[in-house]
């Protein structure tokens, strides 16, 4: 059984986010490789992580830990409610996967994955789920 | 004597602005332009209590940066005009959110009263707000509300005279950013006190805040000081490096922060929830319409439903309007003599205009389409959905707006799809937007559109109908495509949307939205069209038949009335030209009667001397027997003179022909000629397509302009429609040749000034060239392609 599934495993230490508005590229991916081989199973069955909004999966909750954008789309992001501390949910993804419609509280936002990958989300992850992605 | 109080209406989208708006002023609404800018400024009065209230509708923003132009216009709107109340609409089932622009009015220090609207839904949802608590929180008056029924617009009112009443003394709100921003704020906001800098209608320290959150209008403001404006940006400079440094945050996103911690400290004394975290049934109804498979599918449904709708119902009531004109054709054909006179009126006036108010009802049932798919936020889930295919074309999910109200769903109109283009912030997206929304089929196209699927494809209206939708789409956003390549390169910017709660649309609503726009276009052709109509008809008109050319007409006229005076046979009935007047004169009364199968007006007709002979004709002209107890010479008489009538017909055919082509428009439409006969364009449909530039709609008028004018059959009220039919020049190709031709080329220059307006003219001159290159091809292609089919022929 492969305990660190993609999912789990691949955003952990990317929580700094790139560091201007570009999506992630390669370099991030290929980090998410090694961290994977390198991870260890956490200790309780469920764990804390922080991961891009983009990968969430359908219907994940999370709370939004920080804004990594800046200027425009930072602006854009913040003025619609999306601010570090707000509990979001993913509800869905247009028919060609982007973009993604996020429940907040009160309202729905869309915005598109190279936006989402700018919000960094804190999620819950049972250690369990990992094993089953694969 | 009556008090005055002005009040702007403000708030997020979807927070029902314009559903209070409409409470309150009811029918009595303007709309105009900001100055200098095309923003929509509606406005209104209402009569409350003694009180005369100005309401301003500002525009819907979620913020008040120099982000976009709504956001710039609302702000100048609020510091130049500087309206005793800002009344903002706050949705009380979202309000963390919607607080956010009610706490800038409070940054900026207007004098502010909120209305807290939609209450029944915030407690449907479990949301229950404490109004007394909200308003001594804030220190603003609050109202609770539901606008939709029309509860709460009064008590509003009362408040805004209350607080008229008490006088208005109203200070900035003080909230702290945090140390650092604060530290940085204290010192911005001293020097632009002791350097007397900036704009005294702002406040300093909102001044400040806006040069730390990096506002460019107001950086600029501060900047024509040179040294103090350098002070000021060093601070920003300062403070920017240090919140990084420290806090891995610019100081703009920690304002924004700190501005939702004031708000959530306050939402969590004055918010009572019962429920967190619940699918609502605007999710449940989400799960279907945007599903991954079903969503794409219903969506084509009801674009395609829209149509059908539209065509399928909207056909009975144009029905009554063709007839409706061609009688008042006929009316005044009977009382204005015969001449110039005559011809204005009937060719000139009621052809044009009438031929543009026929197809309201079309417009009215695709405006109220429309106006359900906006009011019940429908439309969003359609930019959300097709985001992924416009991004691909360089455009924005909000162009979907601007190019369906231009006519993405037919019967749109471009000038109000190129003001919807003010959604969009990134400029190239927006002028990409702006050059292609031309190519949508706009309302004004849909009349040629119908005559010509009327006439050649009338099996299979409502298909071709969709064809040529799905074709604009594809012209407008390949074209989009090739400009986001070449002239307007650039990247794309955030598609951050809200999808609102679906919402029944009320009545009032959906009926303000259509009877507004239809308006528009009622209005459109009363003005621009009718004076267009009469323009046109004049050139056609004018300088007319050479007097050569006149006499020619004239001698063979006369020659043709001698030979059918002279003739043996119908000497019994008619002896000179006055029988013959009288004679012209019944047949015309007959053939009009029995058209019309008035038997009362062919009784009367039936004591005329001449009435048998008449009879005989129509028979015979018709292609029946007069029947054998008729006396021989009778029928042949009948037969002289329908053989008269015909050769006379055909003379006026050529002399009219030959007149139009001596008119200014047969000139230009010749020397056009030339150009377009690749595309099967003769000099007609050149002079309707120059028409065409006044406004599409135009391009049937003078149409049918030119095809009356060379057709003088009278019997023969058809459409134009059945005149192309039967005009051995006209195919399916030359009409689906027209067809893509009408679609593309230049914008009416209603919308060629629009787009100037929201650009510059360098740009509207390169719509007006681009789009004529593209018609041009395209049509083109169409023609030459299709003839080497063989197709069409």
């Amino acid at each position: 059984v492969n305990l660190y599934g993609q999912a789990c495993g691949e955003s952990v230490w990317a929580i700094s986010g790139p560091a201007n508005n570009e999506a992630p590229g390669r370099a991030d991916e290929s980090r998410a490789f090694w961290t994977k081989i390198f991870m260890f199973p956490g200790v309780s069955t469920r764990m804390k992580k922080v991961i891009r909004m983009r990968e969430m999966s359908d219907k994940q909750k999370g709370i939004i830990k920080k804004i990594s954008a800046s200027g425009e789309m930072s602006r854009r992001i913040r003025e619609m409610g999306l601010v570090p501390e707000v509990q979001i949910q993913i509800q869905g993804r247009a028919p060609l996967k982007d973009p993604v419609a996020v429940k907040l509280k009160d309202f729905t936002l869309t915005l598109r994955n190279n936006e989402a990958s700018h919000i960094l989300v804190e999620v819950e992850v049972a250690d369990s789920s990992c094993s089953k992605i694969e | 004597m009556k008090k005055r109080i002005t009040i702007a209406l403000s708030g997020n989208p979807n927070s029902g602005k314009t559903t209070v708006f409409n409470a309150i002023t009811g029918a009595r609404q303007h709309i105009a332009n900001y100055p200098g800018v095309t923003v929509e400024k509606k406005y209104g009065r209402c009569i409350h209590k003694g009180y005369e209230i100005d309401v301003v509708d500002l525009p819907g923003t979620y913020s008040l940066t120099a982000y976009s132009l709504e956001e710039i216009v609302a702000r100048d709107f609020l510091v130049n005009e500087k309206p005793d109340f800002v009344v903002d609409i706050l949705d009380a089932s979202n309000l963390d959110r919607n607080l956010y622009l009610a706490v800038q009015f409070m940054e900026l220090g207007v004098p502010l009263i909120i209305a807290l609207n939609m209450v029944d839904v915030a407690e449907s949802r479990g949301i229950r707000v404490d109004d007394h608590r909200l308003s001594d929180l804030l220190d603003v008056p609050v109202v609770p509300m539901v606008a939709r029924s029309n509860r709460g617009v009064q008590e509003l009112l009362d408040k805004v005279i209350e607080a008229a009443d008490a006088g208005r003394q109203r200070s900035p709100i003080a909230i702290s950013y945090g140390l650092d921003i604060d530290q940085s704020l204290d010192e911005i906001e001293g020097i632009i006190k002791t350097s007397q800098l900036g704009d005294k209608k702002y406040p300093a320290r909102w001044q400040a805040l806006k040069c730390l959150e990096g506002d460019s209008q107001i950086r600029e403001l501060l900047k024509r000081d040179t040294n103090f404006g350098q002070q000021i940006d060093s601070i920003c400079e300062r403070t920017f490096r240090h919140t990084m440094n420290t806090l891995e945050e610019d100081p703009e996103g920690i304002i924004a922060e700190h501005r939702y911690g004031f708000i959530s400290g306050i939402t969590k004394e004055a918010v009572k929830r019962k429920i967190e975290f619940r699918l609502n049934l605007s999710d449940q109804i989400d799960k279907v319409l945007t599903n991954r498979i079903i969503g794409p599918v219903l969506m084509m449904a009801v674009l395609y439903g829209i149509y059908l709708l539209t065509f399928w119902v909207g056909e009975v009531p144009v029905g009554w309007f063709e007839v409706f004109f061609d009688k008042l054709k006929g009316l005044v054909s009977s009382v204005v003599p015969e001449g110039n006179l005559q011809s204005l009126i009937a060719s000139g006036i009621i052809d044009g205009v009438g031929g543009v108010l026929g197809f309201v009802p079309i417009i009215i049932f695709m405006f109220f389409a429309i106006a359900i798919m906006e009011d019940s936020g429908y439309m969003a889930r359609v930019a959300y959905m097709l985001d992924r295919v416009l991004r691909w074309f360089g455009l924005h999910g909000n162009s979907v707006m601007a190019l369906i109200v231009s006519g993405g769903i037919s019967g749109g109109c471009a000038v109000p799809g190129v003001l919807a283009t003010r959604t969009l912030r990134d400029t190239r997206e927006r002028i990409a937007t702006l050059l292609v929304t031309p190519f949508m089929n706009c309302g004004a196209k849909l009349p040629i559109f119908a005559v010509l699927i009327g006439a050649f494809f009338s099996e299979h209206k409502a298909r071709m109908m969709f064809i040529l939708t799905l074709l604009s789409w594809a012209f407008a956003l390949l074209a989009a495509k090739i400009i986001r390549f070449t002239v307007l390169r650039g990247p794309k910017t955030p598609f951050v949307m809200e999808l609102p709660p679906y919402r029944v649309p009320t009545l009032q609503g959906l009926l303000i939205h259509t009877g507004e726009r239809t308006w528009h276009y009622i209005k459109k052709a009363g003005t621009v069209i009718l004076a267009f109509s009469i323009l046109m008809w004049a050139m056609m008109t004018f300088p007319g038949l050479p007097e050569k050319d006149a006499k020619f007409f004239e001698n063979r006229r006369i020659d043709f009335k001698q030979v059918l005076l002279d003739s043996s046979d119908i000497k019994t009935w008619v002896k000179d030209e006055e029988d013959l007047a009288e004679l012209n004169g019944l047949y015309y009364s007959y053939a009009r009667a029995a058209s019309e199968a008035n038997l009362a007006s062919l009784r009367q007709l039936e004591h005329r001397s001449l009435f048998e002979v008449v009879r005989a004709a129509s028979l015979l002209e018709h292609g029946k027997s007069p029947g054998s107890e008729i006396d021989s010479m009778l029928v042949s008489a009948a037969h002289q003179y329908i053989q008269f009538r015909s050769k006379m017909i055909e003379l006026e055919r050529q002399e009219q022909q030959v007149a139009l082509k001596h008119t200014m428009a047969g000139w230009i439409g010749q020397h056009l000629e030339g150009i377009t006969k690749p595309l099967g364009f003769d000099y007609r449909v050149n002079i309707a397509l120059i028409g065409g530039f006044a406004a599409k709609e135009v391009i049937v008028s003078t149409l049918g302009t030119a095809y009356s004018l060379g057709d003088v059959a009278l019997d023969e009220t058809g459409s134009l429609s059945e005149r192309l039919k039967k005009d051995p020049n006209w195919n399916p190709l030359q009409a689906f040749s027209l067809l893509i031709f009408t679609m593309l080329y230049v914008p009416c220059f209603v919308t060629v000034i629009s787009i100037q307006r929201e650009s510059s003219w360098s740009w509207a001159g390169f719509s007006v060239a681009f789009n004529l290159v593209a018609a041009y091809l395209v049509a083109l292609v169409v023609r030459q392609g299709g003839e080497a089919l063989g197709l069409g022929l």
